[in-house]
């Protein structure tokens, strides 16, 4: 009579076929199979964490998932084995190294605990590794379309051109946050826009090297230093929310860019550092549900291209813009009067109001005569395209584009109801 | 009133802060922060007087509102589908195809997928599914969205007829199923007539007025079903016929219109919408 199957694989000393089906079967477990694809030295049971002390990156690009080996103890339980890194080629150390000197040489004082938070770091995200490492590098040059609106494909354009950073050894934690930085290759992380469900297919197709730039924080280690501990945080309020080298990289882009221009252009609200980054994307606003309502135009009005300043709404000359004439192509069509309104103002066109940018990057509309506040609305990693649907007459569907930003404009009911409270 | 401190100052490090931007502003939170160098409560003054601030305007932009698009302008929403790769010809996904049921608001969006990577052929012939995946969604009418443009210095804003989130639709799996339940039905008996995959079938009795008819949700559902799709033609951001719309995306007039709301009757009007 046959053996009873053992669910586990067979053991090499397999139990003598002559055993009846009476005697228990005493498997001992092999040693499991080494890691897939794991790029450490092989692994012996008695290597324990000795074999942490490099510090070196691992290529981030089979998008590993780290985390502990297990194996075999001597006592036939399990026995915490650290993921065991290779040092990447002295070259690219080389090129990544700080600059040698005043760093402190933490190097072997503690070991353990800076390598286990770098450890913890590195692991939390490279569980996120395999799809956030995947923003790095793919440069998006067929995005870069002719259309109407141009590709805002990462909905800011400085993650187009990806942070570039210099290292230097960290001073102070204070001084850190503006002095630290890091030289990456022209494949360098994507700061903004990219989800981290980045599919693999995409990667793999153009063979890009991806680097987790929280392994990147460990170069440093060269002294041994976990340079993640010193890796500054986009500002002071949020020091202490790192959760992962990719998100890091993010907000070093957002600090820099934005000290860098503190005034006059769309901080924060449009994202954009020049007024001509403005005309190739397309907005999404949110209003309120009611807005001032204006009163309907004659239909049968000709689009006309002057402008007037004088009468109307303002009185505030319209300095600043530039209000030439318009380069329209003569569109002399009657606008179009539909019978659905969704809101008080549809189906008329005209001028309602005005956008004020203020120094300190303050925005606001006036609309109607009531002022309103701006806000940045809260971006979206998904999708989302403008579409111009017409199923009735010839029955065309239109992409104009994608939604570049959100903007969120809210009356400011302080100023309303001052002034309501003025004028009794 | 309270005084208020300082307006909302929008900046991208106080993320945190902004995200949140409730109806009724909540102005009671100040993230100046030290780097406006307004004063608070002093230059809250209508805005035209706001020049002369220490918080001077630096720039304006007049705003026109546009309705050419008006009643045809949608949000296409892709939840599953990140940004950072549309479905355009430039990145060689193009949607293939677009479907809408005008009463219902139905749509279904034809896209491509990739079946030389991560592509079970097994299963996709099981499923007939080609070389394209259905993406399915309802179009909801909103009040208050607007697409805006900037061009030669001014702010067109389209007020959005409405949005519609495209999910993938598993109507192929619908289909397999009642394909199997069809083979299992005709052993049976003769098939009559190619059904369709319907949710709420109605027979029809003797017409009087006891006969029950589906109210609600279901009363929709079976309007939806009867509707038929229209078939529509899709261009591409990069198509002239793409670039000629876009145009319509600004105003065809640059004539101001008269404010018809007075402040205080705006007032009333939020009031109550509250």
């Amino acid at each position: 009579m046959a053996p009873k199957r053992v669910p586990q694989s067979e053991t090499p000393a397999a139990s003598s076929g002559s055993s009846g089906p009476g005697t228990p079967i005493q498997p001992s477990f092999p040693a499991p199979p080494a890691r897939l694809g794991s790029l450490s030295r092989p692994r012996t049971p008695a290597s324990g964490l000795a074999q942490t002390a490099s510090a070196g990156l691992s290529r981030a690009g089979t998008g590993l998932a780290s985390g502990a080996g297990s194996s075999v103890g001597a006592a036939g339980g399990l026995k915490f084995k650290p993921k065991l890194v290779a040092r990447r080629p002295k070259d690219e150390r080389d090129a990544t190294a700080p600059a040698p000197s005043s760093a402190p040489s933490v190097s072997s004082s503690t070991p353990q605990s800076s390598r286990g938070r770098g450890r913890g770091r590195g692991r939390g995200s490279t569980s996120r590794g395999g799809g956030g490492s995947g923003r790095g590098g793919r440069v998006e040059i067929a995005s870069i379309a002719a259309g109407p609106f141009a590709d805002p494909s990462f909905g800011d354009p400085r993650g187009l051109r990806g942070p570039s950073f210099e290292k230097r050894p960290p001073q102070s934690e204070k001084e850190l946050a503006g002095q630290l930085k890091f030289t990456m290759s022209d494949k360098g992380i994507n700061g903004k826009g990219t989800s981290e469900g980045d599919s693999d297919d995409d990667a793999i197709r153009e063979g890009v090297e991806r680097i987790d730039i929280a392994k990147v924080a460990k170069v440093g280690g060269a002294n041994g230093i976990d340079m993640g501990h010193y890796f500054p945080i986009r500002d002071s309020a949020t020091k202490d929310n790192v959760e992962d080298g990719v998100a890091m990289a993010e907000d070093l882009v957002d600090e820099r860019a934005v000290s860098a221009r503190e005034a006059e252009e769309f901080v924060g609200v449009f994202g954009d550092d020049e007024v001509d980054e403005l005309e190739r994307k397309l907005y999404f606003f949110q209003f309120a549900p009611v807005l001032p309502s204006f009163e309907s135009v004659r239909a049968g009005v000709k689009a006309e291209q002057r402008v007037k300043q004088e009468q109307g709404i303002k009185s505030e000359p319209v300095a600043e813009a530039d209000l030439s004439l318009t380069s329209l192509k003569g569109r002399p069509r009657v606008p179009s009067d539909s019978g659905t309104a969704l809101s008080s103002v549809h189906g008329q066109d005209g001028l309602v109001g005005q956008l004020y940018i203020r120094k300190s990057g303050r925005v606001s509309i006036e609309w109607g005569g009531v002022e309103m506040e701006v806000a940045k609305g809260v971006d979206t990693d998904f999708l989302q395209d403008v579409v111009v649907l017409d199923h009735a007459d010839e029955r065309k569907a239109t992409l104009l584009g994608q939604i570049a930003r959100k903007v969120v404009v809210t009356p400011n009911i302080d100023i309303l109801f001052r002034e309501s409270d003025e004028s009794e | 009133m309270e005084a208020s401190s300082a307006p909302f100052v929008i900046k991208e490090e106080d993320g945190d802060v902004m995200k949140d931007i409730s109806l009724v502003a909540d102005v009671g939170v100040s993230t100046s922060d030290g780097v406006a160098k307004n004063d608070p409560s002093e230059n809250i003054k209508p805005t035209v007087d706001d020049a002369d601030d220490d918080d001077p305007i630096v720039a304006s932009f007049p705003i026109y509102l546009s309705s050419r698009l008006a009643p045809n302008l949608h949000i296409f929403q892709y939840p599953v589908r990140p940004n950072t790769r549309p479905y355009t010809r430039s990145r060689g996904e193009p949607v293939l195809d677009v479907r809408v049921k005008p009463q219902s608001g139905l749509i279904q969006v034809d896209v491509p997928i990739n079946t030389t990577q991560f592509y079970d052929h097994e299963k996709g012939e099981k499923w007939g599914a080609v070389d394209r995946q259905t993406l399915g969604g309802v179009r909801t009418t909103s009040d208050g969205y607007m697409i805006g443009i900037f061009k030669n210095g001014e702010l067109h804003l389209t007020p959005v007829k409405g949005t519609c989130q495209l999910r993938p639709s598993f109507t192929y799996v619908d289909k397999d199923a009642q394909t199997e339940k069809e083979i299992a039905r005709s052993f049976r008996q003769d098939p009559t007539r190619p059904t369709e995959i319907r949710a709420v079938q109605m027979t029809v009795k003797s017409s009087d007025d006891s006969a029950p008819r589906y109210s609600g949700a279901l009363a929709a559902r079976k309007r939806a079903e009867d509707e038929e799709y229209v078939e529509m033609h899709w261009y591409d951001k990069d198509t002239e016929d793409a670039w000629d719309l876009a145009d319509h995306l600004l105003s065809a007039s640059r004539e101001p219109l008269i404010p018809a709301t007075t402040r205080d009757e705006y007032i009333e009007l939020i009031r109550d919408k509250i």
